[in-house]
């Protein structure tokens, strides 16, 4: 800038003259009003943001063409879908004005939901991704199969890591009230596992998983155990696989399937004398002489039911002209009735009331030698129930023909089916003080049938020298539960179960063994045990507290250490409520009340127990135990100064569960250490009522400072309130006086519901 | 009418302008250069027209060199073209990582001029921290040349917070940033934030005039800079608005977004 009339100059030669004339005459005093707005909109809610460009005027006049207006300069406003003829006058103080308007159309983009076929012409679908798999939406690269249609699919590329996937925010919940399974059209060259997880739902979130073969399109089923309603749905592809690559989904369907009910396979039979089970999973007529009643194997008619879900049973058709019609099994050698108490039998009568008798003979002497019977009578009509024979001691050794009667000596003409003949092991066998005595609830739990009933990535069942087991080798530690076997267990809340399993290792190494469910959100308990070189068995009790469905299972995580894991002979059984280790008492009829009884869950005040330390102290301890691995630890010990009464409580016991005048078994395991004088161990139950409780105090031996197991029945008060239930109290009280200490422990305390008045 | 042109008479020299002003679109009367090489008049609605607009996204380096704060995007949230305006947004949302977004439309590519007048008849926003522009960038020669060598005439840059005041600069090698060579327009009784106003450069061989409306407020020749005068090149054109930076600080609490600047037209003559 240096000097002015050098800059003039120049632009004194750009600049045009220009005049203008042609304005009307009222515009002489005041500038013409010219109304025009312009305006953005969010297209994802409606809301229409004006910017009024209006020239020469001070007020404003909307119309939004819904029948609302506004005299606001720049309005913002929210329409539904639809198209609005919007008008803005524009006037100034003269009364000049200017109309302008101009069409709205508002499209608010659909959230996908179900039915989800990615084509939708004004649909969002809100897609997000977890793990490293990417998502996007394509044009169908193989129309063909069971989706031939050339449109929108969605593209997963997955890049090989554990648990990737994406997920889908519904713009509605996907309701399974009504429908409980979806289909999905699915694509992919490779075998895969495809599993739909429901969460952000009314209910638990549930999840299950397809096979995809792996030939291009496929329609998947999946039938959720919901019946919940959810607000997204995650997809996994080879969920704890390592697969990579890509896939493609379509047609995310709401459907019903029919869940077609599937008999079960029968269990393996034996036609021996020392362990006979007649379940026809193969044919049986070697054995058999039909007198009158001919057996048939057939496919099981009625499996929809709790009794009899096998597939194979044996039909006896009852010939009418033969009053003694029979149907007869031979055996080998003679039938022993010391190891077993006699025989089990599923029969299915079409009529409620049908005789049926069992004959044991001798077949080398026929009827004219020795021979028992012992005969039952069907309760129901065209269903399976069981029925059994007992049969004494004293009939060892004498019997190898089985004959099977029904109606005998009537003149009947009637089709029967029976499946399961078999001997019922007795009781008579030692099975050893607090062992647990129940059967072994997993099948195939020594492995000796291959992979059946087993599960997990951990599972490779190898044979050597006639033995089968598992055999599992982890390379690198991770999560635990990274490498697993699991067999699927029906578990029932409260209840305590005894594990037991055989495992070694090619050195030292931990694994996870335990109980829990077999679904989100995976609920379990378990404990760690150490492998060694030599095989050991470990047994482990288990309390199913705060969890059990029928899909739950047992479960070895091995993954968060190195090295070989061996596993073999597995057993769970679930605990007999009775504690008190077969001397006699006879325990609860109910599932036990208590939680964490046994004292396995840390810490205590979190997993069912209150503690009240009163100048002592309470403690989880490994001291002592009768059972499991830990007990309760009550301590009241050092300067007789004071007072000391450490207090073990557990509270809310059975709620809605137990009444007034409910007998209840109340039974634990108790040591004490005790250094008098001044000391006393008070253990009560209250009955709580709904203002105060009814202490029922239980009486406690001397211990000796060895396990004592105390069982006793208490009546509740009439008054007991069942929103309240019932406490358990244990107490080691010294007075403030020298010299007096407890050191005392309980263990697997136990309290059930006897009878209710 | 023959008072006013006895008023006029003192300027007579430099211009004489006698205009009734009917409509505010009007033909410029301070320029020569009347035959249109480019021209966005803004009349198709949605997105800006790609035959002529390319979009910067995101953030650049250091906030496109001055600390910017904003997230640029080729959204219709942030651009888009609505009953004959280029509706540019600047809005506040977390987006990427920015606090603010708005967007930044250029020509590179599409449409390069040596010389002619360029002009854009714009409605800017208002508020500390809004720092809108309408500029030009020279070609960088294949990538040979880097700023501030390529040259960059600012014809219209604006603080939000100073309503009445444009400024158009120029910078090259010797006198950029800084040290760049401009000057300030005061627009009299008027403010740009709440009416249009026409902002544009009539540029030749040696000269680059700055004007706004009808009025040329700067002239800028080789002899006014310190250092080479590079404005001898194709250049091509940008349209922001920028929120935050060195020049016009961070917004604060008076500052209410979303904002926005209007551009009715963009126009380009050659001769």
């Amino acid at each position: 800038m240096r000097t002015l009339s050098y800059h003039l100059k120049y632009i004194s030669a750009f600049i045009l003259l220009i005049a203008c004339f042609s304005c009307e005459e009222d515009d002489a005093n005041l500038p013409q009003v010219e109304s025009n707005f312009t305006f953005t909109v969010n297209i994802d809610t409606g809301t229409v943001t004006f910017i009024n460009t209006s020239e020469n005027a001070n007020t404003y006049v909307w119309t939004f063409g819904d029948g609302t207006t506004s005299t606001e300069i720049n309005p913002i406003k929210t329409f539904p879908n639809g198209t609005f003829t919007v008008t803005l006058e524009a006037s100034n103080v003269a009364g000049g004005s200017n109309t302008f308007e101009d069409e709205i159309t508002i499209l608010i983009p659909e959230v996908g939901t179900i039915p989800i076929s990615f084509d939708g012409q004004n649909t969002t679908y809100d897609v997000s991704t977890f793990g490293g798999a990417a998502f996007e939406l394509v044009a169908n690269p193989d129309p063909s199969g069971t989706n031939a249609e050339v449109s929108q699919v969605g593209a997963i590329t997955n890049i090989g890591a554990a648990f990737e996937g994406f997920f889908i925010n519904l713009g509605a919940p996907l309701d399974l009230s009504e429908q409980q399974s979806l289909t999905i059209n699915f694509w992919s060259t490779t075998p895969v596992d495809v599993l739909i997880k429901l969460e952000e739902g009314t209910a638990a979130d549930t999840e299950i998983s397809a096979s995809h073969t792996g030939s291009g399109w496929e329609i998947l089923p999946f039938t959720f155990s919901s019946n919940a309603s959810f607000d997204r749905l995650t997809v996994f592809v080879d969920g704890p696989g390592t697969t990579s690559g890509t896939f493609y989904i379509d047609d995310i369907v709401q459907t019903t399937i029919e869940v077609e009910a599937m008999c079960t396979d029968d269990m393996p039979q034996s036609l021996l004398n020392t362990n006979f089970n007649l379940t026809f999973s193969e044919d049986p007529s070697a054995i058999i002489t039909a007198d009158g009643a001919a057996l048939t194997v057939i496919d099981n008619p009625d499996f929809e039911n709790n009794i009899n879900t096998s597939c194979r049973v044996g039909q006896i058709v009852r010939d009418a002209s033969l009053p003694f019609a029979n149907t007869q099994f031979v055996l080998d050698n003679k039938l022993n009735f010391t190891e077993n108490t006699g025989f089990s039998l599923k029969v299915w009568s079409p009529n409620a009331g049908t005789n049926v008798l069992l004959k044991l003979e001798d077949k080398t002497q026929g009827n004219t030698g020795p021979s028992v019977e012992v005969s039952a009578v069907t309760t129901t009509a065209s269903a399976w129930e069981e029925l059994t024979f007992n049969f004494d001691a004293s009939q060892t050794d004498t019997y190898d023909r089985i004959i099977l009667f029904f109606e005998l000596a009537q003149n009947v003409a009637e089709t029967y089916f029976i499946d399961d003949l078999k001997l019922v092991a007795g009781m008579q066998g030692n099975s050893g003080g607090g062992e647990p005595t129940g059967e072994n609830l997993l099948t195939n739990g020594d492995f000796e049938a291959g992979t059946q009933a087993w599960f997990g990535n951990a599972l490779d069942v190898r044979t050597e020298g006639g033995n089968s087991f598992n055999f599992a080798n982890v390379a690198s530690a991770g999560n635990a539960f990274d490498v697993n076997l699991s067999q699927v267990v029906s578990i029932t809340q409260g209840q305590t179960y005894t594990l037991t399993f055989d495992a070694s290792s090619d050195g030292n190494r931990t694994i996870l063994a335990g109980i829990g469910l077999n679904e989100s959100p995976f609920t379990n308990n378990s404990q760690t045990v150490n492998l060694t070189s030599t095989s050991q068995t470990f047994t482990l009790e288990l309390s199913a507290d705060g969890f059990g469905i029928p899909n739950s299972r047992v479960l070895f995580d091995l993954g968060a250490d190195t090295g070989v894991v061996v596993i073999d002979n597995v057993s769970l059984v679930l605990n007999e409520s009775d504690t008190n280790g077969g001397n006699g008492n006879t325990g609860g009829s109910g599932a036990n009340l208590v939680t964490n009884p046994g004292f396995e869950m840390a810490p205590l005040v979190d997993n069912g127990w209150l503690i009240f330390a009163n100048n002592g102290t309470v403690e989880r301890s490994t001291t002592q135990q009768n059972g499991g691995a830990n007990s309760a630890r009550l301590l009241a010990s050092g300067s007789g100064g004071i007072g000391r009464a450490p207090v073990l409580k557990q509270e809310g016991l059975g709620i809605n569960a137990v009444t007034g005048g409910a007998t209840v078994t109340v039974s634990f395991d108790i040591r004490a250490d005790v250094t008098q004088p001044g000391a006393v161990i008070n253990v009560a139950l209250f009955s709580e009522k709904t203002e105060g409780a009814t202490r029922h105090d239980i009486t406690i031996p001397e211990t000796n400072n060895t396990w004592q197991t105390v069982t006793t029945d208490i009546v509740t008060d009439a008054a007991l309130d069942p929103s309240r239930g019932l406490s358990i109290e244990f107490q080691a009280a010294c007075g403030a006086v020298e010299g007096c200490n407890i050191d005392m422990f309980i263990d697997n305390v136990s309290i059930s519901v006897n009878n209710t008045p | 009418m023959k008072t006013a042109i006895k008023t006029l008479k003192p300027l007579v020299l430099l211009c004489i302008v006698i205009c009734c002003s009917c409509s505010s679109d009007d033909t410029q009367q301070v320029t020569r250069l009347n035959q249109l090489s480019m021209a966005d008049e803004f009349n198709v609605d949605g997105a800006p027209n790609s035959d002529i607009w390319n979009y910067d996204i995101g953030t650049g380096q250091n906030g496109w060199g001055n600390n910017e704060l904003q997230y640029y995007t080729d959204r219709p949230e942030n651009a888009v073209v609505q009953n004959g305006f280029l509706i540019i947004t600047a809005r506040e949302e977390d987006f990427q990582g920015s606090r603010y977004t708005s967007a930044r439309l250029l020509t590179r590519g599409k449409f390069q001029q040596q010389y002619g007048r360029f002009e854009a008849r714009m409605r800017l926003p208002f508020g500390k921290g809004l720092w809108p522009a309408f500029w030009l960038l020279g070609d960088d020669r294949n990538g040979t040349q880097i700023w501030p060598q390529i040259g960059e005439i600012d014809i219209m840059e604006y603080l939000g917070d100073a309503p009445t005041e444009s400024f158009g600069t120029i910078h090259g090698p010797g006198y950029s940033a800084g040290e760049s060579i401009g000057k300030t327009f005061n627009l009299e009784n008027d403010r740009f934030d709440t009416g249009f106003h026409i902002f544009g450069i009539e540029w030749g061989p040696s000269f680059i005039n700055f004007y706004v409306d009808d009025t040329i407020y700067n002239q800028i020749t080789p002899d006014d800079v310190p250092g080479e005068w590079v404005f001898d090149r194709p250049f091509y054109i940008l349209l922001n608005v920028a929120v935050g930076g060195n020049l016009p600080g961070s917004p604060n609490q008076e500052t209410i977004f979303p904002q926005t600047m209007l551009v009715d037209y963009v126009r380009v003559y050659n001769n």
